[in-house]
């Protein structure tokens, strides 16, 4: 006997209101999962927009070429320390760190000490003194030593504006809190945890973190948090 | 005189006591009118009413569907005051606002939102909440007060990236610490709290939800215009700013 047309329609219907009814009582399982790892990034939303406010704050503070600065043997000493070439392409932070720790050594003991000194005399390698690339210098080599992590965090800013990147303030404090157990605030610092991303620790006041991250010329948290996801298959 | 006598005499001298010394406290808490400013009635997205904001930007903002007062740091620039200045220097300081123009605009570190009523703050208590929003650089929430048509002012602020309370002064374009808060006090971003300045003739306190940071002797007499205070990129939020006067 043959199904006449109105009954089959009849049992199309049933089968996918079952179906429909079925995914809305497993959706929240599904969003709980994902609560467990890292926020989710939207899709698309690995793109850097090289428009964006904050990547144009960071071009133009790390390309400029017109800065003048005053100390440059200084600035050498940091510079070949660090293993930084002042010549080098612009590379915008983007915002993300994955499994970091600072600490660890492997930089010359003598520039270490040398930042030791210039932070107990409340003094540090700012702009003025060293340019744009001493600056960049001077942070990749503090990260190296813990306890120097943190008065260069300090050092920078009470350096004043414009005499670092608020962006490499932000990593150095986010890298710290989450060393002394406080919430992060930039949402910068990620750990594996097998397969999966998650946030180190957790992030205070979510609902500004893209404001902040503006204000620290960073992309917005998704993006960051894309480009991390990436990282783990690499 | 009979011992009855006498004794009605006593308790009607003490009572008389009592009367005369509570009838100038009245009057001194009949004066003391405490003035509470919000945000309720300013239009979103614009600048606030009550206060002139002098350097930086303030805006009035929604948060959690309260009207607050936003200083968003992410605009603030080095040296770059809030605009029409002058105007806004005129409207406080009348013919005086050369002076104050100057010392603005010589050290725009600070952003200030000068409140609008309170034409002279000599004795009272002052109190605001907060909410720290960001800052890369700073993470201040601060009561401006004893501002003079120089532009000298004294400030008790909360900073987030030290975690401490400290009285600052600023004299002829120069700020530097009168008493820095001993204790640490790690805040959460994005959580309400309260900063309360007290002056009481040659003494000044300060509070951090109700507990007492800093305890200086003053001796200077105080009597200013007030307002609110951050510092560089700071973005924090404000609300119910009170004013209350104690009568000399």
């Amino acid at each position: 006997m043959t199904m006449r047309i109105e009954e089959f329609r009849s049992r199309a219907m049933v089968g996918a209101l079952a179906m429909a009814g079925l995914l809305v009582l497993l959706l929240p399982s599904l969003v709980a999962a994902q609560g467990r790892t890292a926020p989710r990034a939207r899709s698309g939303s690995c793109q850097v927009d090289t428009t964006a406010e904050w990547y144009r704050s960071q071009r133009a503070f790390y390309s400029d070429r017109t800065e003048r600065w005053s100390n440059d043997s200084l600035r050498n000493v940091l510079l070949t320390a660090a293993g930084y070439d002042a010549n080098a392409v612009f590379a915008p932070e983007l915002g993300w760190r994955l499994d970091f720790g600072v600490g660890g050594g492997g930089v010359d003991e003598g520039v270490v000490t040398l930042l030791r000194d210039m932070a107990r005399k409340r003094q540090w390698p700012t702009r003025s003194l060293v340019g744009v690339a001493g600056v960049h210098a001077a942070w990749l080599i503090a990260q190296h030593d813990s306890a120097l992590t943190v008065t260069a965090m300090h050092r920078m800013m009470e350096a004043g504006p414009g005499e670092s990147s608020p962006a490499e303030v932000a990593i150095l404090e986010d890298a710290r809190r989450v060393q002394i157990g406080r919430g992060q605030i930039h949402g910068t610092q990620f750990r594996r945890n097998g397969a999966a991303l998650q946030l180190s620790g957790h992030l205070e006041d979510s609902a500004h973190v893209d404001m902040r991250r503006e204000g620290a010329w960073l992309p917005p948290y998704s993006v960051s948090a894309c480009l991390a996801k990436a990282a783990l298959t690499r | 005189m009979t011992r009855p006598y006498r004794a009605f005499v006593a308790i009607a001298l003490r009572t008389g006591s009592l009367v005369s010394l509570a009838l100038p406290m009245s009057s001194v808490l009949a004066q003391a009118t405490t003035q509470r400013f919000d945000f309720t009635k300013d239009q979103v997205g614009r600048e606030p009413v009550q206060f002139l904001p002098m350097v930086g930007n303030w805006v009035v903002t929604k948060d959690e569907g309260r009207n607050v007062l936003l200083v968003d740091g992410r605009i603030w620039k080095k040296g770059q005051p809030a605009g029409g200045l002058a105007d806004k220097a005129r409207a406080i300081y009348g013919a005086q606002h050369e002076e104050f123009l100057d010392n603005v605009k010589a050290f725009a570190y600070f952003p200030i939102a000068v409140n609008r009523e309170i034409e002279k703050f000599e004795d009272g208590d002052i109190s605001v909440k907060f909410k720290m929003i960001g800052g890369t650089l700073d993470r201040c929430a601060g009561i401006l007060f004893n501002l003079k048509p120089n532009g000298d002012w004294l400030a008790v602020r909360f900073n987030g990236t030290e975690d401490n309370v400290v009285l600052w002064k600023f004299v002829n374009g120069v700020r530097s610490s009168v008493k820095r808060g001993t204790t640490n006090v790690p805040l959460e971003l994005g959580t309400w709290n309260e900063l309360r300045v007290s002056v009481r003739g040659a003494q000044v306190k300060a509070y951090l939800n109700g507990e007492l940071m800093i305890d200086q002797p003053w001796t200077e007499p105080i009597s200013g215009k007030v307002g609110l205070w951050t510092k560089t990129d700071s973005m924090s939020e404000f609300d119910a700013f009170t004013v209350t006067p104690v009568a000399r």
